[in-house]
């Protein structure tokens, strides 16, 4: 049993997480209340019976993705779904990119490939963390990455030519 | 060295690194490749924009389903300590005697003694109000009985009679959860001590006296508070402070001519 109550760590992160619902739900507020709510209250009780939660805060975001995908998956949408500006890079800095056309673009984004986005470009996971998370390979990880640029592409309303000699840090 | 070994080499670029041969070789690329450069500003600006999402609070309304929730959960289990670390050491002694104030709220006055089953009860109920306050900002401190009514006339819809006896001093007042039921905290002074007064609106309350709750032992420790429960139609009630239990019925017994 963890020394933090729950209900402690989920006030500290109650927050964070919310934007990360946010994110994940493509900017859908009352999608991102529902993934929230149950994320926290599934984790409750795999909090409770947990042993040792070395870095809690970590914990619940991987739980987050989790329930994300798991909903997702449940509502039939396709994790591989192509989007058209996926393979496209923008060529323009990003300086302006609004918070909340980031959390709307990210709703273009297929949603395995969206998990993975929040969690190495936004909240700086390594890539084998998301990989065990997801309970993916370390390529799957590196192939879904490619969206990162049809993230920033919509995020600025239109993709840019491509640009660069590879896919990116993958 | 290519773009991708370049990148894979400095990023995350917010990350100190031993700046060996190969961050050196991966600095000289980027300086010379505005493809990288611009990955990277890139890069920089997502994280940004989304920093400028985390500086936004989750709306009350969803903090509230979350606590609700989880105090829900938290009373459906039954089991072990709730109140650990801050939880206990901020509000120890209010915390027995409120909860056990709520526990008789919560079966309609029933003189109910703290049984195992009722301090886990009291707990649950206790932590779940507890959390709502945490959660939001449904509180408003101010000695201005005018002030007060209108707050709570726009949170709870609800005309509160205030309290009146001489010596006692409106303190502020707030939104408490108790069993699933929304109602008002109205704080006061006596002195150097606190009276708290309960308000839960609940269909079906029936009216009765105030009585002291016998059999709701919330400590044998100096300086508990006793609790005295009574009801108005429609309205469960209490009162939680450090004063005689004699004082608290009269206090709740209506205006009076009284001295604290």
């Amino acid at each position: 049993m963890s020394p933090q109550t729950f209900e402690e760590l989920a006030t500290a992160e109650v927050d964070h997480l919310y934007q990360g619902a946010l994110f994940l739900s493509g900017g859908d507020e009352d999608a991102a209340e529902g993934l929230l709510l149950w994320t926290l209250t599934r984790s409750f009780h795999a909090y409770r019976s947990a042993q040792e939660v070395v870095d809690a805060a970590k914990w619940l975001e991987g739980r987050l993705v989790d329930e994300f995908i798991a909903a997702s998956t449940a509502a039939g949408l396709d994790a591989d779904e192509a989007w058209p500006g996926s393979q496209e890079r923008p060529t323009r800095p990003v300086g302006g990119v609004d918070s909340k056309a980031l959390a709307f673009a990210a709703g273009r984004v297929p949603f395995r490939a969206r998990a993975v986005l929040w969690l190495v470009v936004l909240r700086r996971w390594k890539y084998e963390d998301v990989a065990h998370t997801l309970g993916v390979s370390g390529d799957d990880v590196k192939n879904l990455l490619k969206y990162r640029d049809a993230l920033v592409g919509a995020a600025l309303g239109g993709a840019g030519e491509r640009n660069g000699t590879d896919g990116g840090i993958t | 060295m290519d773009c991708k070994d370049a990148r894979q080499t400095v990023w995350p670029p917010e990350r100190l690194q031993i700046a060996d041969e190969a961050v050196a070789n991966a600095r000289a690329h980027i300086d010379e490749c505005t493809a990288c450069q611009d990955y990277l500003t890139q890069d920089g600006a997502l994280l940004d924009a989304y920093d400028r999402f985390r500086g936004e609070r989750a709306p009350r309304r969803v903090r509230e389903r979350v606590f609700d929730a989880l105090a829900r959960e938290r009373a459906g289990i039954h089991n072990g300590s709730v109140g650990a670390g801050r939880f206990r050491s901020m509000r120890s002694t209010w915390l027995v005697g409120a909860a056990a104030a709520l526990v008789v709220l919560s079966v309609g006055g029933t003189t109910l003694a703290m049984s195992d089953s009722a301090t886990q009860q009291a707990d649950a109920l206790f932590v779940e109000d507890y959390l709502r306050r945490a959660v939001g900002e449904d509180n408003i401190n101010t000695s201005d009985p005018g002030e007060v009514r209108r707050f709570l006339a726009r949170e709870l819809g609800m005309k509160v009679e205030l309290l009146e006896m001489k010596g006692l001093r409106l303190a502020g007042a707030e939104i408490c959860l108790v069993d699933g039921y929304r109602g008002a905290m109205v704080r006061y002074r006596a002195g150097d001590r606190d009276v708290s007064h309960y308000m839960i609106p609940k269909d079906g309350a029936k009216e009765r006296s105030p009585t002291a709750s016998p059999g709701v032992d919330v400590s044998s420790a100096p300086g508990s508070p006793a609790v005295v429960t009574w009801a108005t139609p429609s309205i469960e009630q209490a009162l939680v402070g450090e004063l005689s239990e004699a004082r608290l019925i009269a206090l709740a017994a209506g205006p009076s001519a009284l001295e604290l």
